[in-house]
């Protein structure tokens, strides 16, 4: 067993093997050799080590991945006024699907942990636990491709391009359609 | 008409206007301005009905709206901006979300996803044509005019290794049909110096032989001739 310290000093015995899928921890133990002495991880919360040191097949990787992959969607009505009256010009451009509020509500209470965890794996240098599936989703689209739009709901991330730019993006990719 | 909302400009003034202020100040701005929106989308509402219900159709009338949903327009990009100056995404390092980028990108349809990436928003492209090693994954080109419809071929592929630079490259040149276009050629003999995988199909024209050969190839570890595509899996000796 391993004795961890958090930032916000709790002590964590944590099982070797579970501990050393951190590089930085096992790189520790390798330079330190066999002690009794605790690991000082003052970059981490106790939080975030609890969610860290969970057992490998755990639910660590379903916080990361699966939430993120079951963001449900809701149908929104035809408005009977104009678009423009109801809609908020971006929406205008661009809609494609919307996140219910309640998962809108709960991903967002929930992000804050998971970038936590991101920024203690690249502390701990646990690649795993890096998200992968950011782009793709599992859900909605069959075809596994998570659409800019969503990307940018999902992380509450403003579209900041003016209609000229995003026209000229456009015309940047259009050179791959013939790869 | 309204005026269209820059959501940069306003971006940029939220930034600003929150550079001192707490999460819990941001939330508040949030909640007054969804406060404001309600009210404008009631008089816009209030105002559309009079429009259409003929009691006062008058030009002022429709101005009036325009003006209302201008405003309203502001303030949506207003609470989007402050949701996004406080969203948690933010708090992640540049380093590590060019990181996260890769792990993202499949080696299938990287030129896809690195494209998704890229239309995010000006942050996150800032990000990924800052990281060459974005660019690097395969690439299989298209040398023959025929294989190509013409969009901005030539172009985009410059662009792509352009991004790439100074980073080695693994190409696969497909089998020409038709003439050779002279601009994707000039974009291929550029980067040779960059090639480290170059994978041919079992003909090439000899000028083009004679174009590669005329390169410094300083970089290349592998090349395969007349291998059906597929690679990486296929195995190639390295050089």
């Amino acid at each position: 067993m391993v004795l961890l310290v958090t930032s916000d000093n709790e002590q964590f015995q944590t099982e070797k093997d579970i501990v050393e899928r951190s590089v930085l921890i096992k790189n520790m133990l390798e330079d330190v050799g066999e002690s009794d002495q605790p690991i000082p991880l003052p970059n981490v919360s106790s939080s975030v080590l609890k969610k860290v040191t969970q057992p490998s097949t755990g639910p660590t990787e379903i916080d990361v991945r699966g939430r993120y992959l079951s963001t449900a969607s809701t149908t929104v009505e035809s408005p009977s006024r104009p678009p423009i009256l109801e809609q908020s010009q971006d929406e205008t451009r661009k809609r494609t699907t919307d996140i219910s509020e309640w998962d809108q509500k709960f991903i967002t209470v929930d992000q804050e942990m998971l970038f936590e965890i991101i920024l203690a794996a690249n502390y701990l240098d646990i690649k795993s636990l890096l998200c992968r599936r950011w782009l793709q989703d599992g859900s909605q689209h069959d075809q596994g491709a998570r659409p800019p739009e969503e990307i940018r709901k999902l992380f509450n991330i403003v579209n900041d391009f003016t209609p000229e730019e995003e026209a000229q993006i456009k015309k940047e990719n259009e050179w791959a359609e013939d790869r | 008409m309204p005026t269209p909302v820059s959501v940069r400009v306003i971006l940029a003034k939220q930034a600003e206007r929150t550079r001192h202020s707490s999460k819990a100040d941001i939330e508040r701005f949030i909640e007054e301005s969804e406060q404001k929106i309600t009210s404008l989308k009631s008089q816009i509402s209030t105002l559309w009905d009079c429009e259409h219900s003929g009691v006062d159709a008058s030009q002022e009338t429709a101005s009036q709206i325009d003006t209302l949903v201008e405003l309203r327009d502001r303030e949506r990009a207003c609470v989007a901006s402050l949701r996004y100056i406080i969203s948690p995404i933010r708090t992640l390092p540049v380093e590590l979300l060019a990181e996260i980028f890769e792990l993202a990108i499949e080696n299938e349809t990287h030129v896809e996803d690195i494209y998704r990436i890229s239309q995010i928003c000006s942050d996150w492209r800032v990000i990924a044509h800052a990281t060459p090693r974005l660019w690097t994954r395969p690439i299989r080109v298209k040398l023959g005019t025929e294989q190509i419809s013409g969009r901005n071929y030539a172009d985009g592929l410059g662009a792509w290794w352009a991004r790439s630079a100074p980073m080695p490259l693994s190409i696969s040149l497909e089998r020409i049909r038709g003439k050779m276009d002279p601009r994707i050629l000039e974009h291929v003999l550029r980067v040779a110096p960059r090639f480290r995988s170059l994978h041919c199909p079992n003909y090439l024209p000899v000028c083009l032989i004679n174009r590669l050969g005329e390169c410094r190839l300083d970089s290349l570890e592998e090349l395969a001739v007349g291998l059906p595509y597929g690679y990486p899996d296929t195995f190639v000796p390295p050089l």
